[in-house]
């Protein structure tokens, strides 16, 4: 009886639940309790404080927070713009740029909510065998009335220059490859964008949908 | 056999992948991520008038599809013409960014502050 299927076929409940598991993992989940008094509409991001030792960390990351939080239905202030600006007003490191008093943003700026981010780890660190790009960043997202938490989080993510398959072969390939051509590629901003879209969209423990989003999830 | 089999995980594969991906983008993004990190990166590859030249097609697609462009894509045009002193096209795209996104507007008001300054 059993065999009047193909393997694959009678494999096919399994499949169907890894599907669902994968999709739904849900391990905990945040307290929206201030997000939902806050209700932010638009989201300002102070250009973020480097505790890494990659210099250009703060603003390849910063080109990368725009998409996902406006894709996520927010308004984003334009990070070049407002980086401009508060140089212009003499602030002129992040770490300076992170202590400006609310008040201060609310009277130039004005928006719901103040993105504040720190940026722990970041670049590549060679091994054996490959170079693993890695990005760690903790954000801080306040109400820019009361100045109250409303939401935080972890951005994380990695790249080993073997990923993409091909087995050992592969890796010693791209490992090659990578150390010839002195490693020009960067990948931090892909594996940034990659850790700010599970950072931001994880079921549970990400940022709730806003108001540009029509049919919130 | 094993090939069939690996056309139907391969199907499979695509099925979850596609099942997880989340919907359309609400915007066209263009070049503008890339501009902003070659402005502190490498800065010969965003002068003014490169990112001037890129960001208004990427703003004439958003347009003709009828939509706007994503989030302070306007405004940062505005600097970058405000950067080479031409003001009356910084007013105008930050106006546009204005009307377009009324979150924008005291961040606007202050850079027109800011921009009387600029010649004409």
């Amino acid at each position: 009886m059993i065999s009047r299927f193909p393997k694959i076929i009678r494999l096919l409940p399994v499949f169907i639940l890894v599907l669902i598991t994968g999709c739904a993992q849900q391990q905990q989940t945040y307290d929206y309790s201030a997000f939902e008094i806050s209700k932010p509409k638009s989201i300002l991001v102070i250009p973020p404080q480097n505790n890494s030792v990659e210099v250009n960390a703060p603003y390849i990351y910063l080109s990368t927070i725009s998409r996902p939080l406006a894709e996520k239905g927010y308004y984003v202030f334009p990070v070049a713009v407002i980086d401009q600006l508060l140089k212009q007003n003499g602030l002129t490191s992040p770490a300076e740029m992170h202590s400006i008093p609310l008040e201060k943003i609310n009277e130039f700026i004005a928006p719901d909510a103040v993105l504040y981010v720190s940026i722990e780890e970041w670049g590549q660190k060679y091994q054996v065998l490959a170079s693993t790009t890695i990005v760690q960043a903790t954000l801080k997202l306040v109400d820019a009335k009361t100045g109250t938490v409303i939401w935080d989080g972890v951005a994380a993510g990695q790249r080993s220059s073997g990923d993409g398959g091909g087995g050992l072969a592969g890796i010693l390939v791209a490992a090659i490859v990578e150390q010839i051509a002195g490693n020009i590629v960067d990948y931090t901003p892909s594996v940034a964008t990659l850790a700010n879209q599970l950072a931001l969209n994880n079921k549970g423990i990400g940022i709730p949908s806003g108001p540009y989003i029509k049919a919130s999830n | 056999m094993t090939r069939i089999k690996n056309i139907s995980t391969l199907l499979l594969l695509c099925l979850v992948m596609t099942g997880c991906a989340t919907q359309k983008e609400l915007y066209h993004w263009g070049s503008y991520e890339g501009l902003v990190r070659n402005m502190y990166v490498a800065p010969d590859k965003a002068t003014a008038t490169i990112q001037i030249d890129q960001l208004n097609l990427d703003i004439q697609k958003s347009e003709s599809e009828g939509k706007n462009p994503p989030p302070g894509v306007y405004a940062h045009l505005g600097m970058m013409y405000a950067s080479i002193d031409q003001a009356d096209s910084a007013i105008d795209a930050l106006q546009k960014e204005k009307a377009a996104y009324p979150e924008s507007s005291v961040l606007i008001e202050t850079l027109l502050r800011n921009n009387k300054g600029v010649q004409k």
